[in-house]
C-alpha cells in the first residue's frame, strides 16, 4: 500500500508551491477506481532529473507532448502525475468530482455513458464510469484528473520505472481494485496555451512519420553506410517495442556486414541518453526510450533531436518512420 | 607507457554532452575518468544536473537544449587543462567493504573452466581493490574491474531468467554484485547480504561510479 503519511493527509501532487490552492473532495485517497485496467497502465510525470549516476533512467511519460497538454487542461502544471494507458481497453470509476482529460493516443471514450471527446476537458461526478477502447491511432493515451494521481514523490518523482518497482503505484501497473488518490486542485493556470493549440501539439505528434536526427557518439567511427542508410529510406517499427526502447527494421545486409560487432570486453560502453539510436550487432537499430538504459553497450550511430522522442513513442509496431539529418 | 588520448567532446543528443578520455578499460584511463569528474563538479557548470562517468567518458546531462553549446566549450576547456584533482585523489575515494559467502552456483564451474582451485578462485577475486567503473543495467549495479587475468571467462552461453538479489558474479574483466532478482548472464560466484540499492535511503545506491570495493570471504551456512 501507499506509505501512511501520504494517503490520509491532501497530498499536493502537482508539486506547486505558488498559488492558493483547494479540495475538490472531501477525501483524495479513493479518486478514481481501476475497474478494469488494460495490460500496461502506470503513474507517470516528467521524471527523474538526475539518477542515471546510480545507474536508474529518467522514465516519465512516453509521449510528454501529451502529458503536458492534458495536465494543461485541467489546470494542473505540466508534468503533473497522470496515467499512461496502452496495450488495450479498460474501465475506471471516478469517487469524486473532478476534471478529467484524455489526450496522446486517440480511442474509443464514454464517461458517464456519453461519448467523451478527445482533447478537451471534462466534468466528472462521482459514480461516473470512463471506458476506453484500446487506442486506434497512436500508442500512449493519457488521462490527467485536477491535482494530478498523489502517489508519493520517490527519488525526486512519481514516474512509475517497472524493472526496479520504483515510484508510481507501489512500483507496478495498475491493476483492477487500485484506488488512486488524488492531489490538491490547483487554481493557476500555468500553461496559456489554448485548448486548440494543445491539441494541435499532440495531433503533430500522432501524425508526423518523421523524425529529425543528429550525429551520436560513435557516428564517425561507423562506416558511412549505416548513418546514409538510416536517413535513405523510412524504417519499420517492431513489435518488440516497449519503455525501453524502441526497435527498429534492419538495415540491409550489406550494411549489417560492416557494422562492426560490438565487443564488450574492447570498447566500454558509455552514458547514452533517452532518443540514442544504437546499432545492434545484427544490423538492427535500437532507440534508446525513457525507461532505458543509462549506459550503452553498441555503437551509437544517430540520436533524435529531444522534441522528437514523443513521435517515435506514438508509432505503433508496422507503422513507418522516416530519418532526417538536421 | 601510452601517452593518453586528446580528449575528445561530443554532443549526446541535444541535451547531454559527452566527453570521451580513451576508449580501454583500465585503471589508468579511469584515474583520468575519476579526476574529470571532481573537476567538473567543482566547476559547477550552470545549467547541468548530472555528471555521469563510466569506464573511459564523462557525461554531463543538462535540463534542455539550451546550455549545450556553453557546456561542450567549458567540458573542452576543462578536460583538457591539467588535473589538480590527481593528488587529491587516493584520499578521497571511497572504499567499500562487502562481506562475501563463496558458495554460489557456478563456483566449481568457474574454478574448473580456470584451470584453479576453488579456493584459489576465491583467494584472487578478494585479494584485488576493484575501481567501480560505471553504473547500469539496473539501479545500483555497479561494474567493478579489473580481474585477475586468470578468472576471465565469457559470458554464460545462456542467461539465467532469475539471479537472485546479492549475488556476486564475474564475467569478462569485470565483476559485479546483483541488487535485485533479475536475469543474468553472469558466472554466479558467491552473494552478500549487503543491500546494494534502497531507494529510502539518503544514498540510495551503495556503491557510487568512481568508488572502490573490496570483497571479503567470510565462513558459513
Amino acid at each position: 500500500m501507499i506509505p501512511s503519511s501520504h494517503t490520509g493527509s491532501m497530498h499536493n501532487a502537482t508539486g506547486s508551491r505558488t498559488g492558493s490552492t483547494r479540495p475538490l473532495g472531501s477525501s483524495a485517497a479513493g479518486a478514481l477506481e481501476v475497474v478494469s485496467a488494460p495490460p500496461l497502465l502506470t503513474i507517470q510525470d516528467d521524471g527523474r532529473p538526475t539518477g542515471r549516476s546510480m545507474g536508474i533512467p529518467r522514465s516519465g511519460a512516453m509521449d510528454p507532448v501529451a502529458l503536458h497538454a492534458t495536465n494543461a487542461l485541467v489546470g494542473n502544471p505540466s508534468g503533473t502525475a497522470a496515467l499512461e494507458w496502452a496495450g488495450g481497453g479498460g474501465r475506471l470509476r471516478v469517487r469524486r468530482p473532478m476534471l478529467i482529460a484524455i489526450g496522446g493516443a486517440h480511442a474509443e471514450m464514454t464517461l458517464g455513458g456519453n461519448p467523451a471527446p478527445w482533447g478537451v476537458m471534462l466534468r466528472a461526478r462521482p459514480g461516473d464510469l470512463l471506458d476506453i477502447s484500446a487506442p486506434t491511432w497512436g500508442r500512449w493515451l493519457y488521462i490527467a484528473i485536477s491535482g494530478g494521481i498523489a502517489v508519493p514523490e520517490v527519488l525526486g518523482a512519481r514516474a512509475t520505472y517497472l524493472p526496479a518497482r520504483l515510484g508510481g503505484f507501489e512500483g507496478r501497473t495498475l491493476v483492477r481494485g487500485d484506488l488512486l488518490p488524488a492531489g490538491l486542485t490547483n487554481t493557476q493556470l500555468p500553461d496559456t496555451r489554448s485548448a486548440f493549440d494543445l491539441r494541435e501539439a499532440m495531433t503533430d505528434v500522432l501524425a508526423r512519420q518523421h523524425v529529425h536526427v543528429m550525429e551520436a557518439p560513435a557516428t564517425s567511427s561507423l562506416p558511412s553506410e549505416c548513418w546514409t542508410q538510416l536517413v535513405a529510406r523510412p524504417l519499420t517499427v517492431l513489435p518488440e517495442s516497449d519503455r525501453m526502447g524502441t526497435r527498429l527494421s534492419m538495415l540491409s545486409d550489406s550494411n549489417r556486414a560492416a557494422a562492426p560487432a560490438p565487443d564488450d570486453s574492447a570498447r566500454p560502453s558509455e552514458p547514452a541518453c533517452i532518443g540514442l539510436v544504437q546499432l545492434t550487432s545484427n544490423g538492427q537499430p535500437l532507440v534508446i526510450m525513457p525507461d532505458g538504459p543509462t549506459l550503452g553497450g553498441y555503437p551509437a550511430v544517430a540520436c533524435l533531436r529531444a522534441g522528437d522522442v514523443p513521435v517515435l513513442a506514438q508509432r505503433t509496431p508496422g507503422e513507418r518512420v522516416r530519418f532526417i539529418a538536421r | 607507457m601510452q601517452v593518453p588520448a586528446e580528449p575528445q567532446v561530443m554532443a549526446l543528443g541535444d541535451e547531454a554532452v559527452l566527453v570521451r578520455l580513451g576508449t580501454s578499460v583500465d585503471s589508468t584511463t579511469f584515474s583520468r575518468v575519476r579526476d574529470l569528474v571532481h573537476t567538473l563538479e567543482t566547476a559547477s557548470l550552470p545549467g547541468v544536473l548530472e555528471i555521469v562517468p563510466a569506464y573511459a567518458s564523462v557525461a554531463l546531462y543538462m535540463s534542455d537544449a539550451s546550455t549545450r553549446q556553453a557546456v561542450m566549450d567549458a567540458a573542452r576547456f576543462l578536460a583538457g587543462a591539467p588535473s589538480e584533482a590527481a593528488t587529491a585523489d587516493a584520499t578521497s575515494v571511497t572504499t567499500h567493504v562487502i562481506p562475501v559467502r563463496y558458495d554460489g552456483a557456478d563456483l566449481e564451474s568457474v574454478a574448473e573452466a580456470c584451470d584453479l582451485t576453488v579456493s584459489e578462485v576465491v583467494r584472487r577475486h578478494s585479494s584485488r581493490t576493484y575501481d567501480a567503473f560505471a553504473l547500469g543495467f539496473v539501479p545500483g549495479f555497479a561494474y567493478l574491474g579489473v580481474l585477475d587475468e586468470s578468472l576471465r571467462l565469457p559470458r554464460r552461453p545462456q542467461p539465467r531468467t532469475r539471479v537472485p538479489a546479492g549475488s556476486v558474479a564475474i564475467a569478462g574483466a569485470q565483476t559485479a554484485i546483483y541488487p535485485f532478482e533479475t536475469p543474468g548472464g553472469w558466472h554466479l560466484i558467491g552473494r552478500t547480504a549487503v543491500s546494494l540499492f534502497d531507494a529510502s535511503r539518503a544514498r540510495p545506491a551503495l556503491i557510487a561510479a568512481g568508488d572502490r570495493v573490496r570483497f571479503m570471504s567470510i565462513d558459513g551456512a
